[in-house]
């Protein structure tokens, strides 16, 4: 890990005048060091606020929130939406290919899909968190309260009286 | 009775306060992997001073020093892994045990939930509120409609086509604005005849010699407005709905018929009077009386004398500080027969060829944001279609029709389309719809309309008994007779939709005989 970062600094003193050519490590909670380059992780408002502030862009940055096999997917977003232009017709809608592909890739392991939501809240990857939030509205659309609340492992805390009030509401509206 | 209620919004606010306590989720295992590792980096720094070693074990041991947005950075971790976590102490023992007993299930934090059911229409989330208490307080607090509201701008628009069937009751119809594809049908629970244009997912109701109603079609709430004292005296009313977006009011416009004149009256939702905004001493002859509603604006087109078609002038209504002021039209389309419309937040004019002209092409303009000057959009050679007035634009479409069609027509390549309103229904009001929009201006404002009109009959009745007898021993009697006289009226309030429908085809059976 150690040397994973000394990489990434050496890197990033050769290109440091060069912005978007620089590298970032991004560190999992695991140890496990990712090289991006920097348009990758400028998606990422909270790293590119820190990027800007100038801070430790050399020593690289620890996310102990996100574990390695969810950073690697994060990163997978990034890199598409970082590096490639969306200026012209054709690239945008290779990216919102890319975006559904990605999407439908994530919709099968619910577990994983809600783990890269709160990755994409935590460092506030705009695109990826109203991609991943719109999947799951999507999903949670035609349930039933009750499916809702296993789906969300949510605890049924509503008294009779809660009840009575929204029955209430409901047939007078 | 007053009482009651008192006891009745005190139950609600201690109710309201009793839910502000966080409320213990289950920590994700990242959660507390992350918290270790946050705090990991003082651990650290500690053992390293004890063993005399200087050389940063991990990055995330090294940062910290780095620099002052390092650290709130730091503490953002810090907090973003404890909220929802009644815990204080650090006991990493506890933390496992609790991590272990609900790995098996995932979950995700509060306030993603709440992101996430602000992308849900509105008729789902009402459905929602019996998830759990943290779902129900979510979906009826202010700033989450605010956030309900955006989404539904930036994600859930649609058409609405509002018709009314020949029994009175209202149908709403939304079509996908993109591709005009039809999407669903609502019935609207009123049975007032004319309607204003939607305004973020709320409509005026009326008719033309009555009362007028705000309500919203998705969360099915109604707000009766005000009588004024001129709705008996004027010939007839019309009402629009307009939205202050710096004060966040919404106003309504009424539009009284006199014999000769029009007057305007303005009403804040949310107060109880309306105020006189233009009298009777100008006299201009509106064109259409319906207004073109941008932004914060209403438009109307002035004729130039009664036996003309002929437009110069448009009419501006500022609803911010409910000023009138005037705007030329460009003076190459002035023998023209002109239209207004509305299109995504813009002040349109459509200029159609006059009869027996020789050009045939129509043109589309557009005022710029000061209204200072026009700019030539577009030229459209589309096929008259006769009766028609537009209702709105989107993207590259002029939506039009009469009571009977709802035609679009392609402005780029002039192609003219129509859309099937089912036969014996009538369009009354189209225009583009917030669809599920919870705007809950009507819940806030109708309890209290309620206490302020009980307040005031309770004491007009005190005013009247004390007036025919001069004595004050017997009033109280008269406060409660009169809190009964409420009651019952409570009880008509509370009449469901299916009982108000009941009665309503009662009575035009009983018209019909």
């Amino acid at each position: 890990m150690a040397t994973g970062s000394g990489a990434a600094a050496a890197a990033a003193d050769a290109e440091e005048k060069e912005s978007g050519s620089r590298m970032i490590t991004l560190t999992s909670n695991e140890g496990k060091a990712f090289v991006v380059t920097e348009a990758s992780a400028r998606q990422s408002a909270t790293i590119r606020s820190m990027v800007d502030d100038g801070g430790c862009v050399d020593k690289g940055f620890p996310l102990p929130n996100v574990d390695s096999k969810t950073l690697a997917r994060v990163i997978q977003y990034c890199d598409e939406h970082g590096n490639k232009e969306a200026h012209t017709v054709d690239e945008r809608a290779a990216l919102a290919k890319f975006d559904k592909d990605f999407i439908a890739e994530l919709d099968a392991d619910k577990a994983f899909l809600y783990d890269v939501t709160m990755a994409a809240n935590y460092l506030h990857i705009q695109g990826l968190f109203a991609l991943t939030t719109q999947c799951i509205a999507d999903t949670i659309k035609g349930k039933t309260p009750e499916e809702i609340r296993t789906a969300f492992g949510i605890e049924y805390d509503l008294t009779a009286q809660d009840e009575e009030e929204i029955k209430e509401e409901d047939t007078h509206a | 009775m007053l009482y009651y209620l008192l006891c009745f919004s005190r139950r609600g606010l201690a109710d309201r306060l009793s839910r502000e306590k966080p409320i213990i989720l289950r920590p994700a295992s990242h959660f507390a992997a992350g918290r270790r590792d946050a705090s990991a980096p003082e651990f650290a720094r500690r053992r390293r001073v004890d063993r005399g070693d200087l050389h940063p074990a991990t990055p995330a041991s090294a940062a910290p020093a780095a620099s002052p947005r390092f650290a709130r950075w730091r503490d953002m971790q810090m907090q973003f892994v404890t909220c929802h976590q009644a815990m204080e102490d650090n006991n990493d023992e506890i933390f496992d045990g609790q991590n272990e007993a609900v790995q098996s299930q995932v979950s995700l934090p509060q306030d993603i939930q709440r992101i996430i059911i602000g992308f849900l229409p509105g008729r789902t989330v009402l459905k929602f509120c019996s998830v759990c208490k943290f779902w129900r307080d979510c979906i009826v607090e202010p700033a989450f409609v605010d956030h309900h509201l955006n989404c539904a701008l930036r994600f859930r628009q649609a058409i609405a086509c509002f018709t009314s069937v020949d029994n009175g009751l209202i149908q709403m119809y939304m079509f996908d604005p993109i591709t005009v594809n039809f999407k669903r049908t609502e019935p609207v629970f009123s049975s007032r005849f004319h309607m204003s244009q939607p305004c973020n997912g709320m409509v005026c109701a009326y008719d033309l010699k009555g009362a007028a109603e705000v309500l919203n079609p998705t969360t099915r709430k109604h707000l009766t407005l005000p009588a004024s004292e001129s709705v008996y005296q004027a010939q007839y009313s019309e009402y629009f709905l307009g939205y202050v977006h710096s004060t966040k009011e919404y106003k309504v416009v009424a539009l009284r018929h006199w014999i000769k004149h029009l007057t305007f009256e303005v009403c804040t939702i949310g107060t109880l009077s309306w105020r006189t905004v233009r009298g009777s001493e100008e006299e201009e002859l509106l064109k259409t009386t319906k207004p073109v509603v941008v932004n914060d604006e209403m438009h109307w087109l002035l004729l130039d004398d009664e036996s003309s078609y002929f437009t110069r002038k448009i009419l501006s209504f500022n609803l911010t500080d409910e000023k009138f002021s005037y705007l030329d039209v460009p003076d190459s389309v002035r023998d023209r027969d002109l239209e207004l419309v509305e299109g995504e937040g813009k002040l349109h004019l459509w200029s159609m060829p006059c009869k027996g002209a020789a050009y045939t092409e129509s043109e589309i303009w557009l005022a710029d944001s000061t209204r200072q000057f026009w700019v030539h959009l577009h030229n459209i050679a589309h096929p008259s279609v006769l009766g028609t007035k537009p209702f709105f634009m989107y993207k590259s479409k002029l939506f039009l029709g009469s009571q009977k069609r709802f035609i679009y027509i392609d402005i780029l390549d002039g192609t003219v389309c129509y859309v099937d309103i089912p036969s014996g229904e009538n369009i009354i009001s189209s225009g583009m719809h917030r669809l599920g929009e919870l705007n809950d201006i009507i819940n806030r404002f109708s309890l209290c309309w309620v206490i302020i009109k009980r307040l005031w009959t309770i004491f007009s009745c005190c005013w009247i008994f004390l007036n025919k007898n001069s004595t004050f021993t017997r009033c109280h009697q008269v406060v409660l007779s009169s809190c009964a006289i409420l009651q019952a009226g409570e009880e008509n309030n509370k009449l469901s939709v299916e009982d108000v429908y009941r009665r309503h085809k009662q009575d035009s059976a009983g018209a019909m005989k």
